[in-house]
């Protein structure tokens, strides 16, 4: 059998399962699900997108041989940094600054610490260095802030290094000088002599993977780059020569955590690049989705079994953020801004003795050994046995892969907690799921504060398989007037969804420290550079239809914090200039609320970006068979509202048979092969015409 | 809508929400205050606090960046606020502020922010936030007078005043502060940060009261405060009853050279409250480095919570069981005019000295000596010509504790600060200097069991002649080890000649003179041992020594292991060791 032109397909590999999402011309999607394989991840990989050929009728040759473009959002290289299997990373860095990655800005005490390690003095510590000191090999060499080399690089001290090098038996090499984005030449010349004498060994520089003022930063960003470089690029070869051999017409694109897709050879050169490209891909894919369906501003939520990620997108665009933490260390890393707090279907209820108060995470039970009524050995309470105990869950349909919910293991478990707090199981119960969804509250509260958006003007977006039965609740106490599950139950495969809804794209940066009123000339030649840049990689790549997108990062003279900024089009000149002000003051206040900024003392230019990019092309949004009648539930089972303080006989409908135009009041039950929404009392839920479902959460005023 | 919201008081669930309510709520105003705030010694330190208290003063919650000193203060100035401005003569769009060291303020240049949040026509709450603003006059630019020998070389003065009113700023107040400094866009912005910080979170708690109904929240907010008293109360109870003494000597004053200073307490344990009694400490000072009773009292109660789960919230119930004697007129307790902007030495000097008491009455938790947080300001002679300040601190390192290492280089310490270190690039784009360097001091830590955290050396080259002004201690007295651990290194500031003559400076300095090309060097005292050093995991040492942490002598001296150098990558030599260690009695080490 012949397969039509022109698939699509998106792979995203989570934690527990391979994510396939296969999108055809007219917009029909496809969903392959298998679990993830940890030893190779390329088994599932493929195992995934062989899954999905089968429910369309086609072998995976001939799904291949008909697909376009295959995009990839890969998590082997975070694991590899999670897990610490990373490489061998020598670091040559400029003498007297070897501990710069040690004293971490005094940082490390906070970054990415939990309370408990910020609060409690007998345990509050910091992380050990990203490369212990006995691999640092420093360098005499520097440069100024201007670029000029006020001490000349010693080339006796690099080749000693390079006797580390062979003495150590390292894997790859970082190189990290002070000032080096200003000027490379000498982290390019230590490149040079490392390659001369090690051709095969993987290389990351600092100007290179993170051209960013601040040298604690840079250098974390260039070592982690290294320590990933060797496996990614081995992995990345593995899946690119999987795919040929399987027939795949198109080639295969990775997802970036900036949002974009660049080839095997970029996300070769650039691993730290990949990181977390799967949930940015969800978050850009909904941006895209929800401006198809005329959703300006948005809050997306993404609840698994271990975590809430919560991202925001405001007018249409989502936000970016230059510096990020990963592993208790500062990152420069240009990522779509998703933050996460370890709250999900798997945290763990507990009583904390001291108070007999109900406590709720930040402990997750994950997958193994999972909640009580997995039976898979957990024998800790948590958020999805409060759910299923409550009756929000239906323990006689089995999960996705097949799973059983052992409801009366769970209520054994919560009844146990609620004993020893005096309260009544259901109420317990209640309890946990109150607290869990009032964290997601204030995450999404800060969030939004911390942009200076206020929350009650979005809408919320939900997906991943948790959210269903949770946002009714966190989503109420915002004051977001409705929740969306984008296209239903595939809301649960959202990241892969977003992976094929990206586009080719690549950002190129100049650092600059221009202040008010700016020098013309010097930004009008950086913004000619970086425009040669930028058309050779798309002409390398034959992209076709490119846009450039501008834009500068700005802030106040006298204060910190830098703001993105779109750069007017036009000629560098006085109009220019003004325009680019005011866009820097709207985008200020809006982000940090009104009077925030103090224009009086100057502004300041610290970095210019354009991205080259195909354009993005909006979702094919497909009308749907309108329901020609009122639903009808399945069946009906008690489920126990806070709202009322009882359970109640409950009305459960199967998903599946909801059609386009229908609406049901709650409280009520949906349930899908993948999620289960909770419709509580007063909101009701909506079928649309494309197959998104809409949780009303107040009614009408 | 009023009192949608189930009630608290009885429900283990409702409570718990609540409590996450309050501490959200001044989360958030910490974050407006840092992001709006213009102060780069603020921001890039993440150093905004902000607090919920109440109309009869208690503090109910605070954010998790806030420093002990920094809660202590809000907490204890209200109540100053409150006796100028009774609530009912409080109006809605009311803004006060204050920063009178006397009534619980912290020096001039810690400006407090309060917003009474309404309940109707009535006064209930009030939100409050603090920063170090950039400059708001005094001896010296940025608030480090170290030369002050009363109040008014400090920095303006502020009684309880009304900043804003429902009309918006009073411009009267604005315009003052404007002209006593020396950054006047600075201290403004910072203040208008610091309202619209209190805003936030004045009007996130006019939500929350209307969301649950005046009395269920009230209810909500008295079980919060008990809930934090009873946690703090079996944490006092799991320590052995008795009388323990502590004290700990600063080495001058800044102004009287050669005179030492001895902050002594006594901490009295008595079931499941504490009695934590200055009497003993030497008197104020005409110098800088009286501390302010907020501030002796943060000190006491960081020190004693260091025994006790340091997780338990921070508000009024944790006052309770702990009663402070501060003697008035002594260096916790100073009277007008004396000044008190260094303050941290003395705070520190507190810190220690109950550390060590309660090292007694609590062994498993114990804490060697700690060093400190030395602050540094560097400016032009001039300010005629270009304008820049780079005033900052690096941090010592922290005493070995009972069972892992002293942490290097931070800011626990000082009242449990999370302040930042600025990263070097973006300093040499502001102010003419090169740094050198910025590295950990070799064997630096004290030895011990338990080894000290290292300290830290950064040497700047003056590209301009330019005054230096320091403030720190810890330079003529290390900070001690403890049960057979050794003292940690003493720290430095010195100016270097590019001949290479070296000046030491004092630990407090004012407007020393460099001139361009000079190197201004600042090192960190090294935290003390714990332990017998002898007793440390050979392996342990082995690493130390790997990484740059000790030099050999050190090894073989301090910790008496041999490494076998001749093996494929150095190891310890277990049975030289063995020997090495075998023959190290006591008495012989000493001698």
């Amino acid at each position: 059998m012949t397969a039509p032109d022109g698939y699509s397909i998106g792979v995203d590999i989570g934690g527990t399962f391979t994510d396939c999402l296969v999108v055809a011309r007219d917009g029909t999607t496809t969903v392959g699900k298998v679990s993830s394989t940890p030893s190779d991840l390329s088994v599932g990989f493929f195992g995934s997108i062989a899954a999905a050929a089968e429910q369309i009728g086609l072998d995976e040759r001939s799904l291949l041989s008909a697909t376009t473009k295959l995009a990839h959002g890969t998590t082997a290289g975070i694991n590899a940094i999670v897990t610490g299997t990373g490489a061998k990373v020598l670091l040559l860095t400029t003498k007297g600054h070897a501990d710069s990655i040690r004293a971490m800005a005094g940082q490390g005490r906070v970054l990415g610490a939990t309370i408990e390690e910020i609060l409690d003095y007998s345990i509050s510590s910091r992380p050990d260095p990203v490369v212990p000191r006995e691999r640092v090999c420093e360098i005499t060499e520097r440069i100024d802030f201007a670029g000029d080399v006020i001490v000349a690089m010693s080339d006796d001290d690099i080749g000693r290094s390079l006797d580390r090098i062979d003495e150590l038996g390292v894997d790859a090499v970082a190189i990290s000088f002070l000032w080096s984005f200003v000027n490379p030449s000498h982290e390019q010349r230590a490149r040079e002599r490392v390659a001369q004498r090690f051709p095969n060994l993987f290389v990351s520089c600092s100007h290179d993977v993170a051209p960013r003022i601040g040298e604690y930063g840079r250098t974390v960003s260039t070592v982690m780059n290294a320590a990933i470089g060797p496996l990614m690029v081995a992995y990345i070869d593995r899946i690119v020569q999987g795919a040929a051999d399987r027939g795949l017409a198109g080639e295969v694109l990775f997802g970036l955590c900036e949002g974009g897709l660049v080839p095997a050879e970029e996300a070769r050169r650039h691993p730290l690049g990949t990181v977390q490209s799967g949930p940015v891909a969800g978050v850009v894919g909904s941006a895209l989705f929800a401006r198809a369906m005329g959703y300006e501003n948005i809050i997306v939520t993404d609840m698994g079994g271990t975590t809430l990620d919560v991202a925001t997108i405001a007018n249409g665009e989502v936000s970016f953020s230059e510096e990020n933490e990963l592993e208790r260390q500062r990152v420069y890393l240009r990522k779509v801004d998703v933050e996460s707090i370890g709250a999900g279907g798997g945290s763990i209820a507990w009583v904390h003795e001291d108070s007999g108060t109900l406590r709720v995470g930040p402990r997750s039970a994950g997958a193994v050994p999972g909640p009580i009524c997995y039976g898979r050995g957990g024998s800790e309470v948590t958020v999805t046995d409060a759910d299923l105990v409550l009756g929000v869950l239906n323990p006689d349909r089995p999960l996705a892969g097949g799973l059983t919910l052992d409801v009366d293991a769970a209520q054994r478990g919560v009844s146990e907690l609620a004993a020893r707090l005096g309260m009544s199981t259901l109420e317990c119960a209640a309890g946990i799921v109150e607290i869990v969804d009032s964290r997601m509250e204030d995450l999404i509260r800060r969030v939004t504060i911390q942009r200076g958006q206020d929350p009650r003007g979005f809408t919320l977006w939900a997906y991943g398989g948790a959210s269903g039965a949770h946002a009714g609740l966190y989503g109420r106490d915002i004051g977001a007037p409705e929740v969306v599950f984008p296209l239903g139950d595939a809301a649960s495969v959202w990241s892969a969804y977003g992976l094929v809804s990206l586009q080719q794209s690549r950002s190129f940066q100049a650092n600059a420290l221009l202040r008010t009123p700016f020098d013309l000339e010097r930004v009008s030649g950086l913004l000619h550079d970086l425009e040669l840049q930028a058309r050779k990689y798309a002409d390398a790549r034959a992209m076709r239809d490119i846009e450039l997108v501008w834009r500068g990062d700005m802030k106040y003279s006298l204060q910190v914090f830098e703001v993105e900024t779109e750069l007017p089009d036009g000629d560098v000149d006085e109009r220019w200039a003004a325009e680019l002000m005011a866009n820097f003051q709207r985008n200020y206040e809006g982000r940090f609320g009104r009077g925030s900024g103090y224009a009086e003392a100057g502004a300041v230019l610290t970095a210019l970006r354009v991205t080259v990019r195909s354009p993005a092309t909006d979702p094919v949004l497909r009308p749907e068979r309108a329901a020609d009648g009122p639903p009808a539930p399945e069946s009906t089972r008690d489920v126990y509202w806070s709202e009322t303080r009882a359970a109640e006989p409950t009305p459960i409908y199967w998903g599946p048979t909801l059609l386009a135009g229908v609406v049901i009041d709650g409280p009520a039950i949906a349930e899908y092969p993948n999620t289960t929404i909770a419709v509580r009392p007063g909101q009701s839920l909506r079928r649309d015409d494309f197959g998104n479902l809409i949780l009303k959460l107040k009614g009408d005023a | 809508m009023n009192g949608t919201t189930r009630s608290p008081t009885g429900d283990p669930a409702a409570a718990e929400i609540l409590r996450n309510a309050l501490m959200v709520a001044a989360e958030e105003a910490s974050i407006v205050v840092v992001k709006s705030a213009y102060s780069s010694f603020v921001v890039e330190g993440s150093d905004a606090s902000a607090a919920i208290l109440d109309v009869r003063g208690r503090l109910v919650a605070q954010s998790a960046a806030t420093t002990l000193a920094h809660g202590g203060s809000l907490r204890a100035s209200i109540g100053a606020i409150l006796e100028d401005h009774p609530a009912s003569s409080m109006c809605p769009g009311d803004v006060f502020a204050m920063n009178d060291v006397y009534r619980g303020g912290i020096h001039a240049n810690d400006i407090l922010i309060f917003r009474p949040v309404f309940v109707g026509t009535e006064v209930a709450y009030f939100s409050g936030t603090l920063i170090h603003v950039a400059d708001i006059g005094g001896l010296s630019a940025g608030g480090i007078a170290a030369g002050a020998t009363e109040v008014f070389l400090e920095g303006v003065q502020l009684p309880p005043v009304r900043i804003a009113t429902c009309d918006g700023l009073v411009d009267d107040i604005m315009r003052t502060l404007a002209l006593n400094s020396r950054a006047p866009e600075s201290v403004l912005g910072d203040v208008r940060a610091l309202i619209a910080g209190a805003n936030v979170a004045a009007k996130r708690i006019e939500r929350l009261v209307t969301q649950y109904g005046r009395a269920a929240f009230d209810a909500g907010v008295d079980d919060y405060l008990d809930y934090a008293e009873s946690r703090m109360r079996s944490g006092l109870a799991a320590l052995t009853d008795g009388v323990y003494r502590g004290s700990y000597v600063v080495d001058d004053d800044g102004i009287h050279p050669g005179l030492s200073y001895t902050v002594r307490v006594t901490v009295t344990v008595e079931d499941d409250h504490v009695i934590v009694d200055f009497e003993g400490t030497d008197d104020q000072v005409r110098a800088s480095i009286n501390c302010g009773f907020s501030q002796a009292i943060s000190a006491a109660m960081f020190g004693v919570r260091c025994f006790v789960d340091g997780t338990i919230p921070m508000n009024e119930g944790c006052f309770r069981p702990v009663e402070f004697r501060l003697p008035r007129g002594s260096l916790v307790n100073p009277t007008p005019p004396h000044a008190a902007g260094g303050r941290s030495i003395v705070m520190s000097a507190a810190i220690d000295a109950i550390i060590e008491a309660l090292s007694a009455a609590q062994p498993h938790l114990a804490i060697a000596a700690s060093g400190l947080l030395h602050s540094y300001a560097m400016a032009p002679v001039s300010s005629a010509g270009r304008r820049w300040l780079q005033m900052a601190y690096e941090y010592g390192g922290l005493g070995g504790r009972r069972g892992s290492d002293g942490p290097d280089a931070t800011g626990i310490h000082f009242g449990l600060a999370r302040n930042t270190i600025a990263q070097l690039e973006p300093i040499e784009t502001r102010c003419p200097l090169v740094i050198e360097s910025k590295e950990y001091i070799v064997d630096s830590g004290g030895p011990g069991r338990w080894r000290g955290g290292m300290g830290v050396r950064t040497v700047f080259r003056l590209l301009d002649d330019a005054v230096v002004t320091t403030r720190s201690d810890r330079m003529r007295y290390p900070p001690v080890g403890r049960e057979g651990g050794s003292a940690g290194r003493a720290g430095r500031y010195l100016r270097v000649r590019p001949d290479g003559i070296e000046i030491e400076l004092a630990s407090k300095t004012s407007n020393h003179v460099f001139d361009r090309g000079d190197r201004f060097v600042v090192e960190t005292s090294g935290g003390g041992g714990l332990g017998d050093p002898f007793t440390r995991d050979p392996d342990a040492v082995l690493r130390d020594l790997r990484d740059g942490r000790v030099t050999r002598g050190s090894v073989e001296r301090d910790y008496r292991v041999a490494i076998d150098a001749d093996a494929d990558s150095d190891a310890v030599d277990v049975r030289a060791t063995t020997a090495l260690r075998g023959a190290g009695l006591r008495g012989e080490r000493n001698g």
